[in-house]
């Protein structure tokens, strides 16, 4: 069969929803952490593949294709909602004006021997409460932390695509980890 | 005052949790190092945060996985995205 790079007709199109879709809806999902917005933005990349089709050379696989598509329109999700809502990187609530602790909770043991400390890695329980802490997150923190962790993305990469200060971004995780250290201990180790 | 010593030579514990945070992630300047380990010694609850902050990084990389995260379509939601899509290609 002839594949040029501007033969990408509707028909073909077509096979790849139904050969990629499921594939481009889980990793929407995951990176967006929402369905609808997932399969809003997979509806997207099957029509940027369609008005872009010239571009596809056949160099790639259709799917990596697709899937860097995909990624580029989530990174403009982010941005967007990013810069929508500025919040403060403030941790008044952990230090007082000398930088010292406010409460002294953050002493209290957790799990500590290794044995322990896996058994927990492994509660179902323990792990809904984590994700639910995680879920509590402002939203723009939230974007930055599934930066970090989701997508593996590195720290001067996110912080050029959210025009982010290098120190801005460690403060925002410090506050993420500040605030979910806080809130497994309030929902998990004093109950 | 023994805190104020500390604070005066070292760092706060504001700025000491900033580098926990930092050390996680890559690797500090050594004037950094020196300034935390010696907080640390000092410190108790920082050094509590530390055992703490290491351990929900665990987490947090256990949620790096896919699978952990619980984030799949069912299939008859794929399959009516699929007819949805090829809908709204069509009309185009």
């Amino acid at each position: 069969m002839q594949q040029t790079g501007i033969s990408l007709s509707a028909f073909e199109l077509e096979k790849w929803i139904d050969d990629y879709s499921k594939t481009l809806l889980d990793r929407a999902y995951y990176l967006l952490s929402d369905k609808e917005d997932a399969k809003d933005v997979v509806q997207e990349v099957f029509l940027a593949a369609y008005k872009g089709r010239d571009s596809f050379q056949g160099k790639s696989s259709p799917l990596t294709w697709l899937t860097s598509i995909l990624h580029h329109k989530i990174a403009d999700i982010h941005k967007k909602r990013y810069n929508g809502s500025p919040r403060s990187l403030s941790v008044d609530t952990f230090f007082d004006k000398h930088g010292e602790w406010i409460a002294s909770d953050v002493a209290d043991p957790w799990e500590e021997d290794e044995q322990a400390v896996s058994t927990l890695l492994n509660d179902d329980g323990f792990y809904a409460v984590f994700t639910r802490c995680i879920a509590r997150l402002p939203r723009q923190w939230m974007i930055v932390v599934n930066k970090c962790y989701l997508q593996e993305q590195k720290a001067a990469e996110t912080c050029r695509e959210l025009n982010l200060s290098a120190a801005n971004y460690w403060k925002l995780l410090q506050r993420s980890r500040l605030q979910l250290r806080k809130c497994i201990d309030v929902h998990w180790f004093k109950l | 005052m023994l805190k104020d010593f500390i604070h005066l030579f070292t760092l706060s514990c504001k700025q000491a949790t900033y580098l926990i945070e930092k050390r996680i992630h890559v690797p500090l300047s050594i004037t950094e190092k020196t300034r935390l380990a010696i907080h640390l010694s000092l410190c108790k609850l920082c050094r509590s945060y530390n055992i703490k902050a290491v351990f929900l990084e665990r987490l947090m990389k256990k949620r790096t996985t896919e699978e952990a995260c619980n984030c799949r379509f069912e299939k008859e939601e794929v399959e009516q995205f699929k007819v949805d899509a090829k809908e709204k290609l069509n009309e185009r």
